[in-house]
């Protein structure tokens, strides 16, 4: 156990360095920064893309890509939403909920293997496919009105609410996996060497699909921490940036675009600096767009040495 | 030993017309290391190929434990305990040692949960029992050396539940010491009651570790040698080499000119990260240089020092009599130094591109006015080095990918030929390429340095270099030896030479 | 017939084409709109941005590359361009304000190219990385706001007709033509060709593939800025937000058009047709009446089916 923390450390030393020194230079920065308050803040603001990023480093070990994350976010967040109007016991609707957005990994792990076709292309279809169906299924406007006991399950009545310990338990679940069963070696080992994975009697086709549903089903599990926060289910969530974050902060922590790697924690810690630069950055004052050219430019710097480390 | 684990019987195999296999037979018996002899194309891999169930056989059978068998997949080999450590391993580089030793056979302790412990504990012990007490389980195999990898292979395959082990050339990548513990390891698989099968170029090595040989040639059996440790090398070479051979490569003599390529003192590394040392040679116009030596020993590492793929790490090369530092390919280029790669689909094609397109890569300038290719001009430049070359020019609009290896092997020298080059480094050049069209690139060659280009090819089929060379170098382990005339060197001197210095 | 038999045993474009035909007869059945000029007008304004931006990323993907900051760079270069209209005394001029469109274009292409190519970060992630600065830059210029006050001659100049055919579809349809001849003709192209085919090769051929893929982000750069440029006169206005997926639209284009993901192969002419094709879709769920909630879902799946029937890694589907 002790000797599995030292490889910890050793694996991730650069990015805990980096969100340690982002978390002095702000703490000086700004008075209000290091206080519990914005602290939980910064975490509450964190887990939906944990979750998504969680799902994200399954796909990016096999050397995959799912661009259709925040589509799927949205979907299955709409398809709840109805069910609950619809009077379904609400833990019935989340089940039903991810199984939909597992039903949509499936899709895209299926086109993926039985075609071989390009990852990055088959869920850029999916993206726009499912966003239409949120748009469809919602009228094209958000569905407002959780059940109560819902919102305390996911959101809870603190400050911090319970989203955060939701996505930390996700991840710890991700890194039990990952590290401790052969599924999670099968899945490196494809993104490392499908060749190699399939002589040793790997069902390589059958592990893709499997990340695809992980993802898809995570992706449903952030739905409803979404909808916990906003306390209604938007089509249009996760436009952009959630799914663009779901990629940048696998990549900070360590994962590649070219499989191999699952750092789940290095995920966890790759979110955690984004929501760190833009707490800090707020709190600095800085407006929300320079926060974006930070954001670009942190990602940048990753990619940047993680080839130089590739080039030695 | 009387029951063969395994039992091949008139195996027949034909690829197109060509008849790869013949009546051939093949047993193993439990605990014997067979060493599998025969030249390049004798028919020991496809062979091996068919016993891992990565080939069908046409006709013939195969009994394996007693029982016949059909083998479809590698894994219907494999859980008969047959397997291939292939040259390539097949390892993954993204996972550590224990995890890629155990890649599909994890342990677990119920629950699907690995059992690390027990993993780790029984890879430290495998690892030790090969003699690699210094590689730590949790190493990621990207940072573990070549000869380690092998040994991990070899690891992989036992934990895998390995009844015969097929190892092709495991020894090209070892040092000596490497390739003593290597030894080690075969003989305490075979004190347990497995088999190894021996594929291996290195005579000395094939000697000191087989039991018993079994040679094929031209896809035949040709003899046997029960008893392993009696015979001598001499009689091992006769039946893989067969007859005295006619004049398979045509060879007018040339007259050689000035000095246009000279290494001096040049060391570089190979790819399995060993140094070689102190290489001086020279290539003349119009001459053919042969540099022959065995498989792994440097050859390929060599002709991309010279044309700056891979780094020199001292001594000088001179080109014209001048000194140059030829750091990367864009400077070979213009110094005029051209290099037909062994690996044609991987580094000397672009295989999805027009053949005519290939031709003209190198030397677009020469076609284009300005940025504008004029494709008039192309086509005509392309075709006129074709007819040269007695290609068809049908061929120049098929992709390069639709040629034969003959034809791709044009493609790769006329690019050559139009940039300008003096100095053209052929490196395996008819490899993978069949007879008729060998013949035709042995000409080609001798052509090319009657029109005073100086030629250097690198090659580790003996025929070859003796055949189409003015001069000869030899290069093994120990260095450099040579220059040898013309005529002054015959195919069992240069084998043994190859094979290490013994003269 | 014969020849149009062969054409579609044969020919690269046969896919997208038949589709085009599948679904042009068919809205024209449906509806006697669809045939008429008007419709037509509207169907090649709204693709003209789209095959403006994806002509640059075919050659790019080629190429072995990919840039995802065409949306950002649609943005940033209208809000530079605008904001140099306002500043400019008397409106500025139309000449001045097109350099600088350009150069703006050039050069967010140069800083993708030499952090592709120099610093050799995979492509992916790096523009995913610029387009997040770059997006931030334009939102920073603009204050997060529209920018009004183009220059009237500037929307002139892009959004004009020449009889009854759009300026921009004129510009949009020269400028596949030269990415035709950039691809087929020009040296620039046999690389780009290469490179996405065996990069290796064509390293160790002795030719300077950095140099060359530099200048191949630069041109995706340009055609961005140029399609920022034609949707800010378009719109009379310059948005921080524009072109948000404007990428990803080209990149689907491109694919539908029959380029391959992996690099190597493709055609201009294909990704036009690629861009009439997914116009012709959206344009016919308009006339149909499909509300527009739907119309992304049909989208989506058309690009999968393109992609599948277009696929050429079948062969290879058997494991």
């Amino acid at each position: 156990m002790g000797n599995m923390f030292a490889r910890s450390i050793q694996r991730y030393r650069g990015v805990i360095a980096t969100l340690v020194l982002i978390n002095i230079i702000f703490s000086f920065a700004s008075e209000y920064y290091m206080t519990m308050y914005n602290i939980m803040n910064i975490l509450d603001h964190s887990a939906i893309s944990i979750i998504l990023s969680v799902g994200m480093v399954f796909v990016l070990a096999t050397g995959g890509i799912d661009l259709s994350i925040g589509s799927t976010l949205a979907f299955t967040g709409i398809v709840a939403a109805q069910l609950f109007k619809m009077q379904v016991f609400w833990p019935a609707a989340l089940v039903l909920a991810v199984l939909v957005g597992m039903g949509i990994g499936f899709t895209n792990g299926w086109f993926i293997t039985h075609y071989r076709l390009q990852p990055f292309i088959v869920t850029l279809a999916m993206l726009s496919i499912v966003r239409g169906a949120a748009l469809i299924l919602s009228k094209g406007s958000p569905i407002v009105g959780m059940p109560e006991s819902f919102l305390q399950v996911f959101s809870g009545p603190r400050i911090l609410g319970n989203g955060i310990f939701i996505a930390l338990l996700v991840a710890a679940g991700a890194a039990f996996i990952i590290e401790k069963t052969a599924y999670g070696r099968y899945i490196r080992a494809i993104g490392g060497g499908e060749e190699a994975a399939y002589v040793c009697g790997i069902r390589t086709n059958r592990i893709t699909r499997s990340v695809y549903i992980i993802a898809g089903a995570l992706a449903t599990v952030s739905s409803f921490l979404f909808m916990a926060g906003m306390n209604a289910a938007e089509p249009i969530a996760g436009l952009t940036t959630e799914w663009m974050e779901a990629i940048a902060a696998p990549i900070i922590g360590g994962n590649s675009l070219d499989g191999g790697r699952a750092y789940i924690l290095g995920a966890v810690i790759g979110v955690l600096i984004l929501s760190c630069i833009r707490s800090g950055l707020n709190m600095m004052g800085v407006g929300q767009h320079y926060q974006q050219i930070a954001i670009g430019a942190v990602i940048i710097c990753a990619v940047l040495i993680d080839s130089l480390r590739k080039d030695k | 030993m009387d029951h063969a684990y395994v039992r091949m019987h008139g195996i027949h195999k034909r690829f197109g017309g060509i008849k790869a296999l013949n009546d051939v037979h093949l047993e193993v018996y439990p605990g014997e290391v067979l060493g599998l002899m025969g030249e390049n194309g004798a028919g020991k891999s496809t062979l091996m190929r068919i016993l891992c169930g990565l080939k069908q056989l046409d006709e013939g059978t195969l009994t394996i434990g007693g029982e016949e068998h059909v083998l479809r997949t590698p894994q219907d080999a494999q859980q008969l305990g047959i397997g291939m450590i292939p040259q390539e391993l097949l390892l993954v580089d993204a996972l550590s040692v224990s995890e890629n030793i155990f890649l599909g056979k994890e342990a677990t302790a119920g629950f699907h949960l690995l059992d690390e412990k027990s993993m780790r504990a029984r890879t430290r012990e495998l690892l030790e029992s090969i003699g690699c007490r210094d590689l730590h389980p949790d190493t990621e195999l990207s940072r573990v050396s070549k000869a380690d990898q092998q040994m991990i292979a070899i690891a992989r395959r036992v934990v895998q539940g390995g009844q015969v082990f097929v190892m092709d050339e495991p020894t090209s990548a070892l040092t000596e010491q490497e390739t003593q513990n290597l030894f080690t390891v075969i003989r305490k698989l075979c004190d347990e009651g497995r088999s190894v099968i021996f594929i291996s170029h290195r005579l000395e090595e094939v000697l000191e570790i087989c039991d018993r040989f079994v040679v094929l040639r031209d896809g035949e059996n040709v003899a046997e040698f029960p008893n392993g440790p009696a015979i001598d090398r001499e009689q091992l070479i006769t039946p893989m080499i067969g007859s005295v051979l006619g004049e398979e490569y045509p060879h007018q003599d040339a007259t050689p000119g000035e000095c246009l390529f000279e290494a001096q003192q040049v060391s570089f590394t190979t790819a399995q990260g060993q140094t070689v040392d102190d290489i001086s040679f020279s290539v003349h116009q119009g001459e053919v240089v042969g540099i022959a030596g065995l498989v792994g020993v440097g050859k390929s590492e060599l002709a991309q020092t010279m044309v700056g793929i891979r780094k020199i790490h001292g001594g000088q090369f001179f080109f014209n009599g001048k000194a140059e530092v030829i750091g990367t390919p864009v400077k070979a280029a213009e110094l005029g130094i051209g290099y037909v790669t062994e690996d044609r689909r991987g580094e000397g094609l672009v295989l999805g591109l027009k053949s005519l397109y290939n031709m003209t890569l190198r030397s677009l300038h020469k076609v284009a006015k300005g940025m504008l290719i004029r494709s008039r001009a192309e086509a005509a430049l392309g075709l006129s080095y074709a007819e040269k070359l007695h290609m068809k020019p049908q061929y120049l609009g098929l992709d390069a990918q639709n040629l034969s290896g003959g034809n791709q092997q044009k493609v790769v020298v006329i690019r050559q030929l139009i940039s300008d080059s003096q100095l053209i480094i052929f490196d395996e050049p008819t490899k993978g390429i069949d007879v008729g069209a060998k013949a035709e690139i042995a000409k080609l060659i001798g052509d090319l340095s009657r029109d005073g280009k100086g030629i250097c090819i690198f090659s580790s089929e003996p025929r070859e270099v003796l055949g189409v060379s003015d001069r000869i170098y030899v290069l093994n382990h120990e260095g450099l030896a040579g220059p040898f005339l013309r005529g002054t060197i015959d195919y069992t001197r240069l084998m043994s030479i190859e094979f290490g210095g013994v003269e | 017939m014969r020849k149009v038999q062969q054409f579609f045993q044969t020919s690269v474009y046969s896919g997208p084409v038949l589709a085009i035909i599948i679904f042009g007869v068919a809205l024209a059945l449906y509806s006697p709109h669809f045939l008429q000029v008007s419709n037509f007008v509207n169907i090649s304004n709204q693709i003209a941005i789209n095959i403006i931006i994806a002509v640059g990323m075919t050659i790019l993907i080629i190429s072995g590359g990919i840039d995802l900051s065409v949306g950002a760079n649609v943005a940033l270069t209208g809000v530079l361009v605008t904001l140099y209209f306002r500043g400019a005394p008397g409106g500025g001029s139309v000449l001045i304000g097109i350099a600088i469109g350009i150069t703006c274009g050039a050069l967010l292409g140069l800083i993708n190219g030499l952090i592709v190519s120099v610093l050799k970060a995979p492509p992916f992630i790096a523009t995913l990385g610029t387009s997040g600065v770059f997006r931030g830059i334009a939102l920073v210029l603009s204050g997060g706001r529209p920018l009004m006050g183009v220059n009237e001659g500037f929307i002139r100049v892009f959004s004009g007709f020449v009889g009854r055919v759009p300026l921009q579809f004129i510009i949009a349809l020269g400028i596949v033509l030269v990415g035709f001849i950039t691809l087929n003709h020009l040296k620039i192209g046999r690389i780009a060709q290469a490179t996405g085919g065996n990069e290796r090769c064509v390293r160790t051929s002795g030719i300077r593939v950095e140099r060359y893929k530099v200048i191949l982000y630069v041109i995706t750069g340009v055609l961005a800025a140029i399609g920022g440029m034609v949707l800010t006169s378009m719109m009379a206005v310059a948005e921080p937000i524009a072109g948000q997926f404007y990428e990803l639209d080209a990149v689907a284009v491109v694919v539908m058009g029959g380029t391959l993901m992996q690099g190597g192969k493709g055609t201009v002419i294909g990704t036009l047709l690629g861009a009439v094709l997914l116009g012709i879709v959206r344009n016919g769920l308009n006339i149909i009446g499909v509300p527009a909630n739907y119309q992304q879902l049909f989208v989506g799946l058309i690009i999968l089916i393109a992609v599948v029937a277009g696929n050429r890694n079948k062969d290879r589907a058997t494991q």
